[in-house]
């Protein structure tokens, strides 16, 4: 059997057990020593280093906190923000100028026409002062010109054999495309490519590959005139060559249509042709 | 034990907010009384020195962590029990008779104390402070935080990690022990 004990305070101080309080008595006279003084100072010291980098830290979680503060423009804020626009702008110019070296019409390099000569040995310095006499003074582009249709019609143009192609092929055709070197692209401006205006139709991209150029949309309506689309580029679209050889046949050029139109079947042989002009290649 | 209730372990929780005026206060309070503890369990001055800087820098490292479940001054003593007991396993347990000695030679005697009283008044403390050194570390330690501290059987229980029974049979034959010591 247990007796039930009284609940007991652990804060107050509990049963006194026999003959404590006169230990308690003779306890309290021992001398009361205390810590030294440079100890307190170590504890003391060390309370408030530990301190240190909590009030950093509220510190630096204050300023976190505080976004009003932040977001006001502060001197520190000002150079970073003009360091950034500053690269920004130069970025931009740097991207402008690219792209109006890739669009002047004096860089753009046509692709090779068969009929014209190899001229492989024409000098680069010939090359520059015609594309100097281009922008100088575009020669006018005659109402038709007759051209072979081209095997490598869109081959890339980027090739250095290809510039004296491009040179002489220019020379042979009285350079009717300089007044039109904004080409279209059909990766780019589908519908654009049609138009064969250079307001509408990005100029500078590489030509489609023939796989890509089967991609590429159908030909529309309206197509320009026949001065425009007479002369073959490098930088023509398959709608394009087939806009032009289309015309060919409207203006009566039957023989150079066809022959176009066989190169055109040679180059792109899964090209779907129009019915009109599919049935004008077997005509006499 | 509530904390609202309790003005140290309100101090301590300021002090872990940052102020360090909390901490100052809280260690005048205590200062004292966890000086003598350890001075009186320990016997070596100088490990005493050590014990109660530790003591502080545990309580200031644990300040963040602090609840205060039980008084200021339980959490402090349980803290310097545990460095006392720690270092007790790495140094031999008892003092030899002539630390004792040296110890108590060492003790201010008070200045208004007539010469033949206080003859048997420092008498009766060099007997004190003997029999309790002689005693073994669980029951000096109990004696001290009862009579030092005036701590209950509970708060002794938890100081020291032990049962309050346990504590009260340790306090019993301490107790015993220092009476028969006083009375030779």
């Amino acid at each position: 059997m247990t007796i039930p004990q009284p609940p007991h305070d652990p804060d107050t101080a509990d049963e006194r057990l026999p003959g404590e309080a006169e230990l308690a008595a003779l306890y309290r006279q021992l001398p009361a020593s205390e810590p030294p003084p440079a100890l307190d100072a170590a504890v003391l010291r060390a309370a408030a280093q530990a301190l240190a980098p909590d009030a950093a830290a509220t510190a630096t979680q204050t300023g976190h906190r505080q976004p009003a503060v932040a977001t006001l423009p502060t001197r520190t804020g000002k150079p970073r923000s003009h360091w950034l626009i500053g690269l920004g702008s130069a970025a931009a110019l740097v991207l402008a100028a690219g792209l109006a070296w890739r669009l002047h019409p004096s860089l753009q390099i046509d692709a090779p026409a068969p009929s014209a000569p190899v001229t492989d040995t024409v000098p680069a310095q010939t090359e520059k002062e015609m594309m100097a006499a281009d922008v100088a003074t575009p020669p006018p582009v005659p109402a038709s010109a007759p051209m072979e249709p081209s095997p490598r019609l869109h081959a890339a143009r980027a090739e250095p054999s290809r510039v004296p192609d491009a040179i002489a092929r220019r020379t042979m055709a009285n350079r009717k495309t300089a007044a039109f070197a904004p080409r279209t692209q059909a990766a780019t401006a589908p519908a654009a490519a049609v138009t064969g205006t250079a307001a509408d139709a990005p100029a500078g991209a590489p030509p489609l590959a023939p796989s890509m150029a089967q991609a590429a949309p159908a030909p529309a309506e309206a197509p320009p005139p026949l001065a425009e689309w007479s002369a073959s580029t490098t930088d023509d679209t398959p709608a394009k060559e087939l806009e032009k050889i289309r015309q060919l046949f409207a203006d009566g050029h039957d023989d150079e249509a066809r022959q176009r139109l066989d190169a055109f079947r040679q180059t792109y042989p899964q090209w779907q042709l129009p019915p009109e002009l599919e049935a004008r290649q077997h005509q006499p | 034990m509530d904390a609202a209730v309790d003005p140290d372990a309100m101090l301590m929780l300021a002090y872990a907010r940052g102020d360090l005026a909390a901490f100052e206060t809280l260690y005048a309070r205590h200062r004292g009384m966890l000086y003598r503890f350890l001075r009186r369990s320990v016997r070596d001055p100088h490990h005493a020195d050590e014990l109660f800087q530790e003591t502080w820098s545990r309580a200031i490292a644990a300040r963040m962590r602090y609840q205060p479940q039980a008084k200021f001054s339980t959490w402090l003593l349980q803290i310097a029990h545990n460095l006392m007991i720690d270092s007790a396993r790495r140094q031999r347990p008892m003092a030899g008779a002539d630390e004792t000695d040296t110890v108590l030679a060492n003790l201010a005697m008070p200045e208004r104390e007539q010469p033949e009283h206080a003859l048997s008044a420092f008498e009766l403390r060099r007997g004190l402070q003997r029999a309790i050194e002689q005693l073994p570390e669980p029951q000096r330690v109990a004696i001290l935080l009862r009579l030092e501290q005036d701590l209950s059987l509970e708060a002794i229980a938890e100081v020291t990690g032990v049962g309050r029974e346990t504590v009260k049979s340790r306090l019993r034959y301490a107790m015993t022990r220092l009476r028969e010591v006083l009375s030779e």
